[in-house]
């Protein structure tokens, strides 16, 4: 606790710094003709050259400084295309008042292609950052750029807001950089230097192609990066090595290259502290060049459980047909290959306090699992657009995974006064194989020429093959009733494959099939059809291990072969109206939609057991509805606010209808019911969204709010039979109705003061759930109830200091509508300390402090790490010393709830190691590689 | 722009080049240029509030100032004093007014609100325009001028407006809009045909309406400058450097002008046809800076006012005819003897005749006057001084081009 309000008092001496100030007040002049010089650029410098402030002079040629530090000298700079610059030391004094005269440059025969050093400026509808403006060192990345323009904000999580409005796309010469689609790939990698120019810009989502609604509400933030014509050829990456105690060790590899239209992304990694290396984007995100992270991703994770051995190897390539510089015209193949897999040990000690009738139960698991897995992916996606009125895509993939696993639990119940009741021990052994193919193709065109063309197609196909062999060893005792042990050796050998086909058919063009010339008031009319089939073939022989004869015999009631085949067919019909206001800034858009769907389903299910025959025809009359609402003020603010409304069916699979009943698992036996009925169930969903849009403003907000209503008739829920002997048997039944809520926000503030930073993040959720069931005969309703809220502050002082403190808490709660069944409740709270100082030139120390609370544990746990790292070799070359759980005290811990009760998990996972790491960067953008200079 | 050269050969007499460089950044004094500044203050009225973004017309004895944006248009008369606001958009929905000197009417008209038209719709329209049943398509409104109660009356599409034609010369119209499509059975059309009394009298410039390169997938037309005589105008001709003279209906070339290379069309513009629709939007996307058309020509003896499309956006330009040099008119900067005013702007300017009419905001000359409280405060504000501290008030400033 000290330690945070020692961190506050440092941030609020940091803040009361900025308090006296002074103004300056300047206007620029053509020398010559005496008139005022409209958009000359005004720069005020610190001594060390690094940029204060810049502003454009108005139609009176004035510009305004406030908030300047009082006795500061700094150098004035003002320059207009074509005309001597003015360069000359200024000391801040007070309330200054300069007129400043300019004169032409008639002797320079260079005048008129004088360099712009404007920072930011208008360009049509897109905004222009130019980074030559900006004074940053060559090894800084266009992210440390990006946080110096006004404006701007980039979160802790690499997300990136303007004026509060979240960046959706961003793209280098107008593409998905090094096939990736996370912005991080190439903020945190590309130089400055290799940047001609940043451009901010609205694209249209492709995703509502030939909506009639398409405005302002449809446009996304895009970024595009614009290489130097140097720089659209280079490689850039990481590789590094190290080892630690305790055994510790981790590798990491990660190179891209690129030119204009090629590019190649090879990564790879092996590692034995939980570090997540699964797929090539998460490698690539681990190794970006970017040195103040204020997370410190990219170290071993405590919350991950168990303690696993990752490896991962694989590369992606992207060629580009066309030679574009934006993102309207795509036509690009692109191709990955990863392989991956790990061995992994799990223990893991669980307690639960469950409801059973005019009792409580407390459950007790002990159990360990060692696996090991590998998995092979291969695919492949081309896509081609030439405006945003048409979209072409087609993708593939292929993977392959075999997993071996053996594990023991270990399970004792016990009633309130500790007397146990039952155990059951569990050891099992398996291995399987898996083989996934899938193929993806998506078409959309639209044409107000052509409206009777315009529709959206897209198609899916997917098979799968698996197969496994699973040994399950159980041995259930009763300590409460005589005769009720049982003890089984079983053989589970399954072979399953599947085969399914999805399309969807928008058409568009139906207003005009049907009315011609006429609009129908500006009704949108849209015909949408939906198609799946799908067969399964599964083939389950399962066999008891027989003493006598020391042979496994085939168990004929649990042994099937099935062959299920379904297919559905859904024709809807959707009406849609907009009501639109632009005036000046303001824009405001009011869109209605409805849709009525008539849904048919066929099933046809063939079983060796035959009381499994089932074949089903259902049809179902579905419908819904939205508004949606959008306000956008490019001046102020943008908020959107929906809501929508949707009625669907669910039917009762052919499992829960007629299951086949293996009770290998004494806890969790599960009978069918042939009776089950069909549920309904009522959706309603509200969201709304609120960015702040004030470019001047040193303020940026985003907020969001999401509600989702779910009222379910007829549900299929559990009767619960707790057994004298201990054992549990859930019966499937369909309850009156269920309903439950889930509610989701965020408030995300951020304000900038000069180069420095205080970002402001607020996030929480709560979800409630009504659940009825029977329990031992008893009709209840199970409230269960989560709540979870997280509020981080982070300060950044320039990109020397970035500091943030955290605190989430989790608050979990069932309760039961009969009064002789047990509530429950469990909570936690953490308290997060993250620091980071890049100083020292070449230095870089921090650290991060977990205190965490858990209403489960006698005494709080501490997960304290610090980091210290040293870049050399022109900063490509770094050593990184990491001291982890340097208290040795931290657990992995996780609270749960469900309808029956609350449940607290306690994981083996990490403990104290130290780690030194070498790493090399290499980086090469255009010929002179990174030594280029603007 | 072989095209263009056809009738500078025909005519084979040597034009002017106006050379204009539009990144040319000498600065120039506004005053050099613009003289004849008149102030009119507008009369406040409660309730009423528009910005000076919307633009004010001149005509026989009222000032017109159209809002589109809110769909108010406001009438004023030439003294400033109030005289009506009319709500058209919850009349003519969609509809755009348009002033036709020649019937002092307000004239709206355009598509029925309850059709959508593609283009090929038009296009049949347009070859069948004789028939009546194509009437139910648009939508005509007209507030007559002469009468003051400014009502807004429904009126039947003539002929002239299915085929877009406008007032020309003397009885004559001008239909000038350019299109192409594989429904013309003639592949001959023309930029600029010439009417009187509903008959076709003269054609100029050919193209194929079926498939010209430059033209497909787009639609043009080209534009007429008037001028304050009746019976002169200047022709201008999209994707053409070209400026015609009509004198009486005859044109002549006069002007051509010569732009940098990265601002010239490329000769393959003009053969090589777009595959697509998407394919002839994304040129003009990706070759932004690249000449479209001239928009407006005025000439004084001794300017030239120039208003230019590219790609992406219009650019005013200034020449000047004794020294042969063009700027930018984003480079012409209002000075203290015009109250630091920049006029030329691309957008929100009106020209009629000689005189150009602008909207601005009272209070830009109250702070210019605060901060110069040696310069005069201009005649017409003298005596509503409250005016031009007034953040909503606003004046219509007409000006000329000097001679």
């Amino acid at each position: 606790m000290k330690k945070i309000i020692l961190f506050l008092i440092i941030l609020g001496s940091v803040m009361v710094a900025f308090g006296q100030t002074g103004k300056l007040k300047l206007v620029v002049y053509d020398s010559t003709s005496k008139t005022v010089l409209e958009m000359a650029t005004v720069s005020l410098f610190r001594p060390d050259s690094s940029l204060l402030s810049y502003q454009l002079s108005d139609k009176n040629g004035a510009v305004s400084f406030e908030k300047l530090t009082l006795k500061t000298k700094l150098l004035l700079n003002i320059s207009y295309v074509g005309y001597n610059t003015y360069n000359a030391p200024y000391l801040v004094t007070g309330k200054d008042s300069l007129n400043i005269y300019l004169s032409y440059n008639s002797k320079d025969s260079s005048s008129v292609v004088v360099k712009s050093v404007i920072p930011v400026r208008m360009n049509g509808d897109t905004l222009e950052i130019n980074p030559a403006a900006f004074k940053l060192k060559d090894h800084q990345v266009v992210e440390e750029l990006l946080n110096q323009v006004p404006g701007m904000t980039v979160w802790a999580d690499g997300s990136i807001t303007v004026s509060g409005r979240k960046v959706q796309n961003v793209f280098v010469d107008g593409k998905p950089f090094a096939g990736s689609t996370d912005p991080r790939i190439a903020t945190q990698n590309l130089s400055k230097s290799a940047i001609d120019k940043i451009q901010l810009y609205q694209e249209y989502d492709r995703e509502n192609i030939g909506n009639t609604s398409r405005q302002q509400t449809d446009s996304i933030l895009s970024m595009n990066i614009k290489l130097k014509e140097s720089a659209k050829k280079g490689y850039f990456g990481k590789g590094g090595a190290g080892l630690g105690t305790d055994d510790r060790f981790e590798t990491d590899l990660a190179l891209q290259t690129y030119d204009k239209k090629f590019s190649l992304s090879v990564g790879g990694g092996y590692n034995n502290i939980n570090k997540e290396i699964g797929s090539l984007d998460q490698m690539m995100q681990n190794n970006t060049y970017r040195t103040n992270n204020p997370n410190l991703f990219r170290t071993g994770r405590f919350g991950v459980g168990g303690i696993n051995k990752n490896h991962s190897v694989g590369f992606s390539l992207t060629q580009n047909f066309k030679e574009e510089n934006n993102s309207r015209q795509n036509n690009r193949l692109s191709a990955n290959y990863n392989m991956s897999g790990g061995d992994s040990w799990i223990t893991n000690l669980r307690t639960q306090n469950r409801i059973v009738a005019g009792a409580e139960q407390l459950i007790k698991e002990e159990g360990q699992q060692v696996s090991n897995s590998n998995n092979h992916n291969i695919g492949f996606n081309y896509v081609k657009n030439n405006s945003y009125n048409d979209n072409f895509n087609l993708g593939g993939s292929a993977s392959i995974s075999d997993r071996k696993a053996a594990s023991t639990n270990f399970t004792e119940t016990t009633d309130a006064k500790g007397a146990i009741q039952s155990t059951n021990d569990v050891a099992s052994r398996q291995t399987s194989q898996s083989n996934s193919q899938s193929l993806n193709l998506s078409y959309s065109k639209s044409d107000n020429d052509q409206p009777l063309t315009n529709l959206s197609f897209n198609a899916s196909l997917q098979n799968s093959n698996s197969n496994s062999e699973r040994n399950v060893v159980s041995v259930f005792k009763s300590f409460t009733v005589n005769n009720k042990d049982t003890s089984y050796n079983r053989l589970y050998l399954n072979d399953n494959s599947n085969f399914g086909i999805r399309a969807n058919l928008v058409y568009r063009g139906l207003r005009r099939l049907l009315f011609g010339r006429y609009n129908l008031g500006g009704i949108d009319l849209r015909f949408d059809q939906a198609f799946n089939t799908n067969q399964s073939n599964s083939n389950a022989k399962v066999s008891d291990y027989d003493s006598a004869s020391k042979n496994f015999i085939i168990n004929n009631n649990l042994s099937n072969l099935n062959n299920r085949k379904t297919m559905g067919y859904i024709p809807g019909l959707s009406l849609a109206k907009s009501f639109n206001k632009n005036r000046l800034s303001v824009f405001k858009s009011l869109n209605i939609q409805a849709k009525i769907m008539e849904d048919f389903r066929w099933e046809d299910n063939q079983s060796s057991i035959a009381w499994r025959n089932l074949n089903r025809q259902m049809q179902f009359f579905r419908y819904e509805a939205s508004i949606n609402y959008n306000s956008f003020n490019s001046q102020k603010n943008n908020y959107n606010l929906s809501m929508n409304y949707n009625k669907n069916f669910e039917y009762p699979s052919i499992d829960a209808l007629f299951t086949i009943v293996d009770d290998i698992n004494a806890y969790n036996i599960t009978v069918g019911n042939p009776n089950l009925k069909n549920t309904v169930i009522h959706n309603l969903n509200l969201n709304g969204n609120y960015n702040t849009q004030n470019q001047k403003s040193p303020y940026g907000i985003n907020a969001f709010f999401g509600a989702n209503y779910n009222l379910s008739q007829n549900p299929v829920t559990d009767s619960v039979i707790n057994a004298i002997s201990g054992k549990r048997i859930t019966y499937y039944i369909n309850a009156d109705q269920g309903q439950n809520l889930n509610l989701n926000y965020n408030v995300n503030v951020s304000k900038r003061m000069k180069k420095n930073t205080l970002q402001l993040m607020y996030n929480g959720s709560y979800n409630l759930g009504n659940q009825p069931n029977y329990i031992d005969g008893t009709y209840n309703i199970s409230k269960s109830s989560r709540l979870s809220n997280q509020i981080t502050l982070q300060f950044s002082l320039a990109t020397m200091l970035v500091a943030s403190i955290a605190e989430r808490l989790e608050f979990n709660q069932v309760s039961q509508t009969v009064s002789q069944l047990n509530n429950f409740t469990n909570s936690s709270n953490t308290t997060n300390i993250s620091i980071n100082l890049n100083y020292p030139k070449d230095f870089s120390i921090g650290t991060t402090l977990d205190h965490i609370n858990n209403s489960s544990l006698a005494k709080p746990t501490v997960l304290w790490n610090a980091f210290a790292t040293y870049r050399f070799m022109k900063q490509q070359g770094e050593l990184k010393l990491a001291a982890m759980d340097i208290l040795k005290q931290y657990q992995n811990i996780t609270n749960s709830v469900n309808s029956y009760g609350t449940s607290t998990n306690i994981t083996n996972g990490l403990q104290q190691y130290f780690m030194l790491t070498f790493a090399y960067y290499p980086r090469k953008f255009g010929k002179k590689g990174e030594g280029v200079r603007d | 722009m072989a095209s263009c050269f056809w009738v500078n050969q025909l005519y084979a007499q040597p034009i002017e080049k106006i050379y204009l460089n539009p990144k040319n950044p000498t600065i120039q004094k506004q005053s050099s240029y613009v003289d004849s500044i008149q102030f009119l203050p507008l009369a406040s009225v409660e309730g009423i509030v528009f910005n000076e973004y919307a633009n004010v017309r001149s005509t026989e004895k009222y000032f017109l100032i159209t809002d589109n944006a809110a769909g108010y248009l406001y009438i004023y008369t030439k003294t400033g004093a109030f005289l009506k606001q009319i709500n058209y958009k919850s009349e003519v929905k969609n509809l755009y007014p348009s002033y036709n000197s020649k019937t002092n009417e307000i004239i709206f008209f355009g598509n029925n609100i309850n059709y959508t038209l593609t283009s090929k719709d038009r296009v049949k329209i347009q070859l069948d325009w004789s028939n009546e049943h194509n009437l139910k398509y648009f939508k005509k409104y007209v507030i007559s001028l002469r009468d003051t109660s400014f009502a807004i009356k429904k009126a039947k599409p003539t002929k002239y407006d299915l085929i877009s034609a406008y007032p020309f010369y003397a009885d004559q119209y001008v239909q000038t809009k350019i299109n192409t499509s594989p429904l013309y059975k003639d592949s001959i059309g023309y930029e600029l045909s010439v009417y009187e009394k509903e008959q076709l009298v003269k054609n100029y410039f050919p193209y194929n309406r079926i498939n010209e390169p430059k033209f497909l997938f787009s639609e043009e037309a080209a534009g007429i400058a008037f001028t304050e005589k009746p019976h002169l105008s200047y022709l201008l001709r999209p994707f053409c450097d070209t400026i015609y003279q009509s004198v009486k209906g005859v044109l002549t070339p006069v002007y051509q002008l010569v732009m940098p290379l990265e601002n010239s069309l490329p000769p393959n513009f003009f053969t090589q046809r777009p595959e697509s629709k998407a394919d002839r939007e994304n040129f003009k996307r990706n070759n932004g800076w690249l000449f479209h058309q001239i928009r407006d020509f005025y000439e004084t003896p001794k300017l030239i006012y120039l208003t230019i499309s590219f790609f992406s956006h219009f650019e005013v330009f200034v020449y000047d005819k004794q020294t042969h040099t063009a700027f930018n008119a984003n480079k012409i900067k209002g000075d203290a003897k015009q109250y630091n005013l920049s006029l030329l702007t691309p957008y929100n300017i009106v020209r009629s005749g000689q005189r150009f009419y602008k909207l601005l905001k009272a209070d830009m000359i109250g702070s210019f006057l605060k901060q110069h409280p040696e310069v005069e405060v201009p005649a017409a504000l003298a005596a509503d001084a409250n005016k031009l501290s007034d953040k909503n008030g606003l004046l219509v400033v007409a000006f000329k081009l000097k001679d």
